[in-house]
């Protein structure tokens, strides 16, 4: 498990409200939106969820995919569930640290596959120490 | 023994979501799967009908919503299942409803297929709810 950190930001908080479709100016107190911790993925170095420098990268360019044997082109792990639990919830200014852990993993059959769930469980915690936020997400792929 | 009445609040939250405003939420996210951002992957290599947003913009924009019925400082739990794709184009009708403590959420596209159904607890201010803290140290 390794331990990352995360800088609360307000021009962050106002660029996430914004992608939400909120008319949002800068306030350098900002309260998060209720996800906005699911952006923490900018301050994870090896984030599969943007293209990195020197790797291969599955969207189009001169071809369809920049990576030519993407497997079920580019279905992969869907996101089926989400889940937070707060204790607080948090403002600009803040540094939080960030852990992430495998959490269950099961399997259903459905109609035409078989589903093949899991879960993975990020903790936040503030500078003292206190987790904050619980993120539970679940993924689905179908086999 | 009495119950609270439930409260509802339907909100047309989104009408005719906008390739840009997926791209916005990408870039806001961190989240640059191309599914989401990229017509060309999305119809040719994903063979979709077009890009899909992601789900957590559908959930941030039910979080908006919530937020305007109730404190968020008060909310302790919010979470739910995302149950068909959203599109460019789509509408998103949100709703809330909630009895006290209780409340259930869910978001239409516009024919009225639900996309995302969802909860969130919420507790009176100044009250501390245990946090699992799975990785307590």
């Amino acid at each position: 498990m390794s331990t990352r950190t995360f800088v609360v930001e307000a021009g962050h908080i106002m660029m996430f409200e914004r992608g939400l479709g909120a008319a949002a100016s800068y306030r350098a107190d900002a309260l998060a939106p209720l996800t906005f911790t699911q952006a923490a993925a900018h301050h994870d170095p090896h984030s599969p969820l943007r293209p990195q420098p020197g790797t291969a990268w599955k969207g189009s360019g001169r071809a369809v995919s920049g990576v030519p044997t993407d497997p079920g082109a580019g279905e992969g792990r869907l996101h089926a569930e989400q889940h937070f639990e707060y204790r607080r919830h948090v403002r600009a200014g803040e540094t939080l640290s960030m852990a992430t852990l495998p959490g269950r993993s099961w399997t259903k059959q459905g109609s035409s596959a078989t589903l093949e769930f899991d879960e993975e469980i990020t903790e936040f915690r503030d500078q003292g120490g206190e987790v904050v936020v619980l993120s539970r997400i679940v993924r689905v792929r179908r086999r | 023994m009495s119950t609270a009445p439930v409260a509802r609040h339907d909100v047309l939250a989104v009408d005719d979501l906008t390739r840009t405003q997926i791209v916005q939420y990408a870039g806001a996210s961190g989240d640059f799967n191309p599914i989401h951002t990229d017509e060309v992957y999305a119809t040719r290599a994903a063979r979709r009908e077009s890009v899909i947003a992601h789900g957590m913009l559908t959930m941030g924009i039910v979080g908006r919503v919530l937020t305007t019925v109730v404190d968020e400082d008060s909310i302790r739990a919010f979470g739910g299942r995302f149950t068909a794709p959203v599109l460019p184009g789509d509408s998103l009708h949100v709703t809330v409803e909630h009895d006290g403590a209780n409340i259930r959420l869910a978001a239409r596209n516009q024919d009225g297929t639900t996309v995302f159904t969802g909860y969130a607890t919420v507790a009176p201010r100044g009250t501390r709810p245990a946090v699992s803290g799975l990785f307590s140290s």
